[in-house]
């Protein structure tokens, strides 16, 4: 028994089953609060808790990050495809071209609105919170999918924080799906163009997949956006870059 | 006889189907793959010249270039980029478990976190809500006056 606990598959076993796991009941119940990837994540993290303390007998730091090493080594089989993960990016926004093409203005305005307001936002409640600064720059990219969220964290040098900017980025898309729907009925407007550029700049993937609810129309813009979102917030953290080292 | 010679022809034929099609999807693995590395090395190239960009995103691009004028069929990568796209989540655990390392630190800031979660997103969102609806109310009256024009 322990030798299937302690094969490097397990990981792999129970990452992978928790997560068509969880991917079904989200389609059975079509919830974004069933979400994979983060009941995912809070089922291994409460896993390796577990094993820690079933292991050593306590939960000190040393043995829960000598845990979650064995961990990603192990995953790495997932995390080493992330980047040709990112590369097929392009697909989407190729099989939208003429979505692109047909309301590039509302784009444009749409992805500097929204980034230009995130990341506005992210440092003035920083600010107002009094929060350290290596966790406001790790949360710049809030609002951007996952893949170029880690790449942006590990540009603007806080890569020990990357998983705060993950865990963020997941959770900004499942209160996006929630309250998204909210704010549309409260703004009295279901405009295709302008509700799916909404739910796209400001929820990433998971509120592209609200926007599909609306229209098909709706969904394809929301998935243009999360692409043109995605590179002007690493132009704009490229500025901050700047910023910080002057 | 005949039939047993029949039938394992059709088993083999229906094997060899299945290799061509997980070769297919090899095939189209290494051609993903392949603009991952060249956006890797651009990305190095940039960074001598001290401007850092993600590889990945570079590699993105130039697969939508590469998509763009044809040089590269969509049904070549279709499988796995759909693959990819669809499953996009489970890559991202292993970034995200790496929470634990941090578990001191959160446990002081959590409701801090929660707070610019919640209300970052209804700023972006309003805000660009609201400038789309300003955008194409804009280009709608453009659109009118234009036609109006002619008649004039």
């Amino acid at each position: 028994m322990m030798a299937i606990v302690t094969s490097p598959l397990f990981y792999v076993f129970i990452t992978v089953g928790i997560y068509v796991l969880f991917a079904w009941l989200s389609k059975r119940f079509k919830t974004a609060l069933f979400n994979p990837l983060l009941w995912t994540i809070v089922i291994i993290v409460c896993y390796i808790l577990l094993i820690v303390f079933i292991d050593k007998g306590n939960v000190e730091e040393a043995n829960i990050q000598a845990e979650v090493a064995r961990y990603q080594q192990s995953a790495s089989i997932l995390d080493i495809l992330l980047a040709p993960v990112t590369v097929a990016l392009a697909i989407p926004l190729y099989a939208n071209r003429h979505v692109l093409k047909e309301n590039w203005v509302a784009i444009i305005v749409a992805t500097v609105v929204g980034t230009l307001t995130s990341v506005g936002s992210v440092f003035l409640l920083g600010w107002a919170l009094n929060l350290q600064q290596d966790i406001t720059y790790a949360l710049i990219p809030r609002g951007v999918t996952t893949a170029i969220a880690k790449e942006v964290s590990a540009m603007l040098g806080v890569s020990a924080y990357t998983s705060i900017t993950v865990t963020v980025v997941v959770l900004t898309g499942i209160v996006g799906a929630v309250l998204g729907p909210l704010l549309i009925k409260l703004f009295r407007d279901k405009n295709d163009v302008t509700v799916g550029l909404a739910l796209g700049s400001a929820s990433h993937a998971i509120g592209t997949s609200k926007a599909f609810d609306y229209s098909s129309k709706a969904g394809a813009i929301a998935s243009v956006s999360i692409a043109t979102n995605g590179l002007f917030t690493v132009l704009v953290a490229l500025i901050v870059r700047l910023v910080i080292r002057a | 006889m005949d039939k047993a010679i029949i039938n394992s022809r059709r088993a083999l034929s229906c094997l060899f189907s299945y290799i061509i099609k997980a070769v297919k999807i090899f095939k189209q693995l290494v051609i993903v793959i392949a603009f991952a590395l060249a956006g890797t090395l651009l990305s190095y190239l940039l960074s001598l010249a001290h401007f850092p960009f993600p590889g990945s995103l570079i590699g993105m691009i130039l697969l939508f270039i590469f998509l763009l004028v044809k040089w590269i069929k969509v049904d070549s990568i279709h499988e796995v980029g759909q693959f990819f796209i669809d499953n996009m989540g489970i890559f991202f655990v292993p970034a995200a478990v790496a929470i634990l390392d941090n578990i001191a630190l959160l446990s002081a800031i959590w409701w801090k976190l929660l707070i610019i979660i919640f209300a970052a997103f209804i700023i972006s969102f309003t805000a660009t809500f609201y400038s789309v609806k300003l955008t194409l109310y804009i280009q709608n009256k453009v659109r009118q006056k234009k036609q109006e024009e002619p008649e004039s």
